[in-house]
């Protein structure tokens, strides 16, 4: 692995352990649809107060609390991407003074989660031979180092690189092997990649609001940790992420992801075909969407007629009028197609071999009255609709299945996986390693 | 062209405003720091100025000379209790006050303490009474004995405090006299033997404390009763039951030692030892 990459992850993980220590940090979610700003107030204590099973207290939830948030309309934002820095950082201006307001303290670092960048996943497998008989974190940067990464393209950034499970001779299922006796480690990893200029921009963004980036992770990995209930998450599962501009989807298993994919295509697209379907506003659109939607026509559908506001340049008498069958008639295709998307993305990680085969719909689409039905039928599983998980201090009105991501980042930040960039490299560390022992031979001694 | 309709978001200093206000530091040197210096330079200003000085100690002087002729205030007069007419005086005259006075001008504390300066004077209570009259309450001293000094005649209380000079030993016949270094110390003890002497009262001339240890008493006719350091009163009326008995103060006796109780020593007159050595040489037959 290179290390640039390295040292610039270090540095986003350095800026948020220092984030964790001072015990405020902002969330925001960059989406099509809204920017959500929380902010949370930690404590280090309880946060890492693990028990033996490694599960902390309220699996280290406890620790956390949201004393703030805020969530405004986004502008400027297409398919999970900035499309315009200037509103962008007006909307970021906003969600953050206003949840800083209703906090009452400033906040500095700032994690944020977007769903563009076009995610592509790698799996990697890297070998090493364990120097002494018992795994240390050298041997595991060593087998880390080993994967051979991927031609993954010039403009492109790791964003996510995770050990997804360590094979110790001939055990395997491993999630932590630090300790144990073997002589050949691997491991595989889950690498993630986005566009580079992605991630610039929002760095940028955050520059522009005097906040600074301390973690950038993306959204559909997000929604999965907080939409997804523990079995799920450790028998095998995929979560997709019905957002504005991008359906995000991402399979966990044994806790780890082990894939993410994005589906350019989301909540926006069944607005824009209700709005050119029945010739009327996009705001209009929106709103009859949202009140009115559903995929699953019945008989009643053709009697429920729905009044179209007139826009007013409209001078001709009487009133138009649709009736949701119609509208369902419209709406369904484009759901169809976003749910086609993504079974096309969950068959190239041929999620149909896994062992649980469980489908949950997170994000706002997700809240279109009959998609499990339509998603059953498309899906071929198991599917339910998901609502992110309670963390202390969440405004009820944030509990709602579009807030699947910002929850998701918080649970993140609560219980941070060992990342690859965790691990110490094994390239020109000799005199550097050897100091380090020493100095570690002295605490342990001394 | 028209303006672009948007979204309401804070402008780039308001954010920027906002984020600084709720930065603690900064709070705190606004909202503490910064008054606070303004404050204490104005009045720095304000209160080295001398004018500023000047008026404000004539509005204070006309203040404080307001509330002190408040009529609640006022006291009227003063009265004197337990002291006799020369004593009232002397206290009058300590005292120093101008009546009417104000009673939040007067310092009854350090009227106090120079009244209870006073000789005569055991203790004093001051108050500024209902009837707005000052008040003081005097415990005066009462002389209980004349002390001889080379400088003359004092009048001493049971203390051994020095009240005053007495001008003759006739002015107070009434008092015992008492002579001699450390006999101030021992009034109490002097007193005693005084008031044991009964019969003998009359012909008591004095009280001699000799070698600042023990009493002499001196009687009439210049006889000496030596008394002893302790138990003196005793050894007192040892004599006094002795007198009623044999009426060995009737006879030519000069000294009547008493320094050692188990054995009464007497020395005789100078006619008595004539007399004795006389009739014992008749006893012998010797001429005398």
């Amino acid at each position: 692995m290179s290390e640039s990459l390295f040292l610039s992850q270090r540095i986003m993980r350095d800026r948020r352990e220092s984030a964790l220590r001072k015990g405020l940090v902002a969330i925001v979610d960059l989406g099509s649809s809204k920017i959500t700003c929380l902010i949370l107030a930690i404590d280090p204590a309880l946060l890492r107060a693990p028990r033996a099973d490694g599960v902390g207290r309220l699996d280290g939830q406890a620790g956390l609390k949201v004393i703030g948030a805020a969530t405004t309309r986004s502008r400027g934002i297409e398919f999970g991407e900035i499309a315009s820095m200037e509103e962008v950082e007006r909307g970021v201006r906003t969600v953050i003074q206003s949840a800083q307001k209703a906090a009452e303290v400033r906040v500095d670092h700032v994690i944020a989660c977007y769903s563009g960048g076009q995610p592509r996943s790698y799996g990697l497998l890297g070998e090493a031979e364990v120097e002494h008989g018992e795994v240390t974190e050298s041997d595991i940067g060593a087998a880390l180092a080993d994967g051979e990464i991927p031609d993954y393209g010039a403009a492109r950034e790791v964003i996510h690189a995770l050990p997804v499970n360590f094979t110790l001779d001939h055990r395997t299922g491993l999630k932590d092997p630090r300790g144990l006796t073997g002589s050949r480690l691997s491991v595989d990893m889950h690498m993630m990649t986005v566009s580079q200029e992605s991630i610039l921009n929002i760095a940028q963004v955050m520059r522009r609001c005097d906040l600074e980036l301390s973690g950038l992770v993306h959204s559909s990995y997000a929604a999965g940790l907080a939409a997804m209930i523990e079995d799920e998450l450790e028998l095998g599962g995929a979560c997709i992420d019905l957002g504005g501009g991008s359906t995000g989807l991402s399979i966990f298993m044994k806790r780890q992801m082990i894939y993410a994919d994005a589906v350019r295509l989301g909540g926006d697209h069944v607005t824009l075909d209700i709005c050119k379907g029945l010739e009327i506003s996009a705001q209009t659109a929106e709103r009859i969407k949202t009140v009115h939607g559903g995929l699953v026509a019945t008989s009643r559908d053709d009697r429920d007629l729905i009044e179209l506001p007139r826009d007013s340049n409209d001078h001709s008498p009487g009133r138009q009028m649709i009736s949701r069958a119609e509208l369902i008639g419209v709406m369904r295709p484009r759901v169809e197609e976003i749910l086609e998307a993504a079974r096309d993305g969950l068959d190239a990680a041929s999620f149909e071999h896994m062992p649980g085969r469980r489908i949950v719909l997170t994000g706002g689409g997700s809240q279109i009255p009959g998609l499990e039905e339509v998603a059953t039928r498309i899906l071929g599983r198991q599917v339910r609709t998901g609502r992110p998980l309670r963390i202390p201090g969440l405004p009820q009105d944030q509990t709602a299945a579009q807030f699947s991501a910002p929850v998701g980042m918080a649970l993140h930040l609560a219980k941070p996986q060992d990342e690859c960039w965790d691990f110490e490299m094994p390239a020109d560390r000799a005199g550097k390693q050897r100091i380090r022992k020493a100095i570690r031979w002295f605490r342990d001694n001394w | 062209m028209r303006p672009v309709k948007r979204d309401y978001a804070p402008s780039r200093w308001r954010y920027r405003l906002a984020r600084w206000w709720l930065s603690p530091r900064v709070r705190r040197m606004v909202t503490r720091w910064v008054p606070l210096t303004v404050v204490a330079t104005v009045a720095a200003i304000v209160a080295t100025d001398p004018d500023n000085q000047a008026y404000a100690a004539k509005q204070y002087d006309a203040i404080w000379s307001a509330i002190e002729a408040r009529p609640e205030f006022a006291v009227t007069g003063l009265r004197i209790e337990g002291a006799g007419p020369a004593l009232s005086a002397q206290i009058r005259e300590v005292l120093d006050v101008q009546m009417p006075a104000s009673s939040v001008s007067l310092d009854l504390s350090a009227a106090r303490t120079r009244i209870e300066g006073l000789p005569p004077v055991a203790s004093a209570q001051i108050a500024v009474g209902a009837d707005r009259q000052l008040v003081v309450r005097v415990r005066s001293r009462t002389p209980v004995a004349a002390w001889r000094r080379m400088d003359g005649l004092w009048l001493l209380d049971v203390e051994g405090t020095v009240l005053g000079a007495l001008d003759s030993r006739e002015a107070r016949a009434d008092l015992p006299l008492v002579v001699g270094a450390g006999a101030q110390n021992h009034v109490r003890e002097a007193l005693a033997l005084a008031e044991a002497s009964g019969p003998l009262a009359e012909r008591i001339q004095g009280l001699v404390r000799v070698g600042e240890r023990r009493w002499d008493v001196v009687l009439s006719d210049e006889q000496r009763v030596l008394l002893p350091e302790t138990g003196a009163v005793d050894a007192l009326m040892h004599v006094l039951a002795l007198q009623l008995g044999e009426e060995v103060l009737e006879r030519d006796v000069a000294v009547f030692d008493m320094r050692n109780r188990a054995r009464p020593t007497v020395r005789l007159g100078t006619h008595a030892v004539h007399e004795m050595r006389r009739l014992r040489a008749m006893e012998t037959g010797e001429d005398a």
